[in-house]
């Protein structure tokens, strides 16, 4: 639509009569009588001209008529039952409670909308009341009589519907509450990297219709929630408005950033508005989920600190309690920290190996605890150690039997599993060491037995295969459309991401269309794409999916060193086809990049 | 006391935007004259009765008018009432495709420049009801004009 003003203003094109002489005229036709009937604000009751003779009848009758018009419609039955909030289904993903909440949020944005709207008639038919008794003669008509007892008839209805959609209006916002409790607890633990750091909101016209929230999910970052604001009006400015933060103005076709400060609640709404009435009962429909700050976000600083004279820097590995949905799997991340060892005690591989098992089994320091790092490693275990050597390759590492007295939680499947991809990490990241066995009292029965499993030489994976990530432009389509069709593979619907599964480089079968609420969806026959290489262990791909309606993230592990492994995550928002396609290049290239 | 010549001072500096506000409110032309007139009328017979003359003529001007608009009118006088721009006809022809009330509340915002609250007392309604209204118009107008309506 184009700006509502300057469209309107072709009115004053046509050119407008001269009325003052006709106006004069018909002044001069009032009798005094008529002038003393005429109370203030409220047109009087004597013709003028011919026109005139139907005003007589018709001003009040007018007046009322319009109310009535208006409002008739909202005592009839089939209005009552659409006002009605429609039933809340169950939800099992956070794609649905997400659509579930934004559902209903529109639902309650628009029974109060009605409400409002009946309320603002009802007091007007009040004062018409008011005041069509003030006009009473004192032998008022039967039509005059008519008219008021009809329109408080009216009111009575209307006063009863108000009355209703009070009540819908609260059961809709029992329910907009329930639905939030619902998605509250499908929200995913935070992934490091999955979330957007920035919320993006597109304006393209007001409220429900009008607002784009591409991000669903936002992390906040230590300043506060960030938004990327873009009206995409280029000629009429818009309100985003952000309950309870307020609002800010932005200019025609401008994009803002705009920050709220850091809060504890985690949910706010957001909504886009051409006007911002602050006393309006205009609420915000689309509901922004506020993920808190990573604790476990790189920090090279910290975990790299320069060691000091007489002392070798290796590294350690621990996990993050952020991450425990990961925890045990091949993509659990771990992170990397400096430790500072006596260059003395490093000066051979197999010393430095030592040194970093020991700093590793010592655990996180308390300030890297009271981040969220931790072990599942029992500390003991470090004083368990007999002897560590490196032959041919081999790093092995023998632990007395008191290893057995302290386990901790390492007999739980996630914990040992968790544990062994910390081990790997402090191992292989010597380059001498190509397998690492571990032993108590020189058994590997022994040791293997602790965590629950059978005696292994665990090894640094021998190749590293490449899968392919391939970006290229498909069709966008609907949750339910299965297979595409290939005749529509055409430039037009949007990008998708295709990741080749096998090691032979077929289609495998699996592409995730960047669409809004979208899952993965399965299809087949495609080729031809321009692919970008991706280093990394086939399989690794460990989740790839819809974090809550609007992103599609990625989580997959690598090689942070030469065929050993790190995880890379990352978000993307399907805001428009372009941007989605810019995020998805941009992956591939940092992939690129990142590949040895 | 509002005299005569003051009824006369609000006709030179309101009248025409008045005029414009009611052809937009009617879509009809003679209706928009009709009204205006009518409510310079009233304000002129009883001038002693009014205390802030270009709110009252206003308002007046917009009852008499929704009453016409519920008067049947004869199809010559129909016919008769499109003999204007091409661009303006395109406006009035859009606006008539809303409910009254919208229109008023559109007209008044959009062509008048009137905040939410002068339309709400001019309409007799709530300021909230006026934001409802200017709402749906500009939803339903955005569905009439789409895109393509420079």
């Amino acid at each position: 639509m184009p700006d509502p003003s300057e469209w309107i203003s072709r009115i004053r094109e046509v050119e407008p009569p001269e009325l003052w002489e006709e106006a004069a005229a018909r002044a001069s036709s009032v009798s005094e009588s008529d002038r003393a009937a005429v109370p203030d604000g409220h047109p009087s009751s004597q013709p003028t001209n011919p026109r005139r003779a139907a005003l007589v009848t018709g001003v009040a009758a007018g007046i009322l008529a319009l109310a009535i018009v208006v409002l008739a419609s909202r005592t009839g039955p089939a209005e009552k039952g659409e006002n009605r909030a429609t039933p809340t289904p169950e939800v099992s993903s956070l794609s649905e409670a997400h659509g579930l909440l934004e559902r209903l949020l529109g639902e309650l944005w628009t029974a109060e909308a009605r409400l409002a709207e009946l309320q603002g008639s009802l007091e007007a038919a009040h004062d018409e009341v008011i005041v069509l008794q003030d006009e009473l003669g004192p032998d008022p008509t039967d039509e005059q009589l008519r008219e008021i007892e009809m329109l408080q008839e009216r009111i009575q209805a209307w006063t009863r519907s108000v009355a209703e959609d009070q009540a819908v209006v609260s059961e809709l916002r029992d329910r907009v509450e329930e639905a939030r409790a619902a998605r509250a607890r499908l929200i995913p633990p935070p992934l490091g990297g999955v979330y957007p750091d920035v919320a993006t909101v597109t304006c393209g016209g007001d409220y429900t219709g009008g607002t784009q929230l591409s991000t669903p999910v936002v992390r906040m970052q230590p300043d506060g929630v960030h938004f990327r604001v873009i009206n995409g009006i280029s000629n009429e400015r818009v309100f985003l408005v952000i309950q309870p933060d307020g609002a800010r103005a932005i200019p025609p076709g401008a994009t803002l950033e705009v920050v709220i400060p850091p809060r504890p609640s985690h949910d706010v709404e957001v909504t886009c508005t051409f006007d911002y009435p602050r006393d309006s009962w205009e609420r915000p429909t689309h509901p922004l989920w506020i993920e808190r700050p990573s604790t476990c976000a790189d920090d090279d600083e910290r975990r790299n600190a320069a060691p000091v004279d007489g002392t070798r820097e290796v590294s350690v590995y621990f996990s993050c309690e952020e991450n425990a949905e990961l925890l045990g799997t091949d993509g659990q991340p771990v992170y990397m920290f400096a430790r500072s060892v006596p260059a003395g005690s490093s000066g051979t591989s197999d010393g430095r190996f030592e040194s970093a098992l020991r700093a590793y089994l010592a655990g996180p320091t308390p300030g890297e605890a009271e981040m969220g790092y931790f072990t599942p490693a029992p500390a003991s275990l470090g004083a368990a150690i007999v002897e560590v050597s490196i032959s041919e390759g081999t790093a092995t590492v023998d632990f007395d039997a008191s290893a057995e007295g302290d386990l901790g939680n390492l007999g739980t499947s996630t914990a040992s599993l968790t544990f062994l991809t910390e081990l790997r990490a402090v191992a292989f990241q010597f380059p001498e060491v190509d397998s690492l066995a571990l032993r108590v009292d020189g058994d590997c029965d022994l040791f293997w037995h602790m965590l629950e499993m059978s005696c292994q030489t665990i090894r640094r994976a021998d190749t590293c295969p490449t899968a392919q990530l391939a970006v290229s432009r498909l069709p966008w389509l609907p949750l339910d459309s299965g297979v595409p069709d290939p005749a529509l593979l055409e430039d037009e619907l949007g990008p998708v991401l295709v990741w080749f599964e096998d090691e032979d480089q077929r289609w495998a079968g699996r592409y995730v269309a960047l669409k809004r609420s979208s899952e993965p969806v399965v299809g087949q026959g495609l080729s031809d794409f321009p692919t970008a290489e991706v280093r990394g262990e086939i399989g690794h791909l460990v989740w790839i999916g819809d974090p809550g309606a609007g992103e599609v993230a990625l989580v997959w592990s690598e090689g942070v060193q030469p065929c050993s492994w790190f995880s890379l995550s990352m978000s993307s928002v399907g805001l428009t086809e372009a941007e989605a396609e810019r995020t998805i290049r941009g992956l591939a290239a940092y992939v690129g990049e990142r590949s040895p | 006391m509002t005299e005569a010549s003051e009824i006369e001072r609000v006709y030179r500096e309101v009248g025409d935007r008045l005029w414009w506000a009611l052809l937009a409110y009617t879509g009809d032309r003679e209706m928009a004259s009709d009204a205006a007139a009518e409510a310079f009328a009233r304000a002129l017979a009883t001038p002693e009765t009014i205390r802030e003359p270009a709110a009252w003529v206003w308002r007046v001007a917009f009852r008499v008018a929704t009453t016409l608009l519920r008067v049947p009118k004869a199809a010559s006088d129909r016919e008769a009432s499109y003999e204007i721009d091409d661009r303006a006809a395109d406006v009035i022809l859009a606006l008539k495709q809303l409910p009254p009330k919208q229109r008023a509340a559109f007209v008044l915002f959009y062509l008048e420049d009137r905040p939410a609250t002068e339309i709400a007392e001019l309409l007799e309604m709530a300021p909230a009801t006026v934001s409802v209204h200017l709402h749906r118009a500009r939803r339903k107008l955005r569905t009439i004009l789409g895109d393509d309506d420079a």
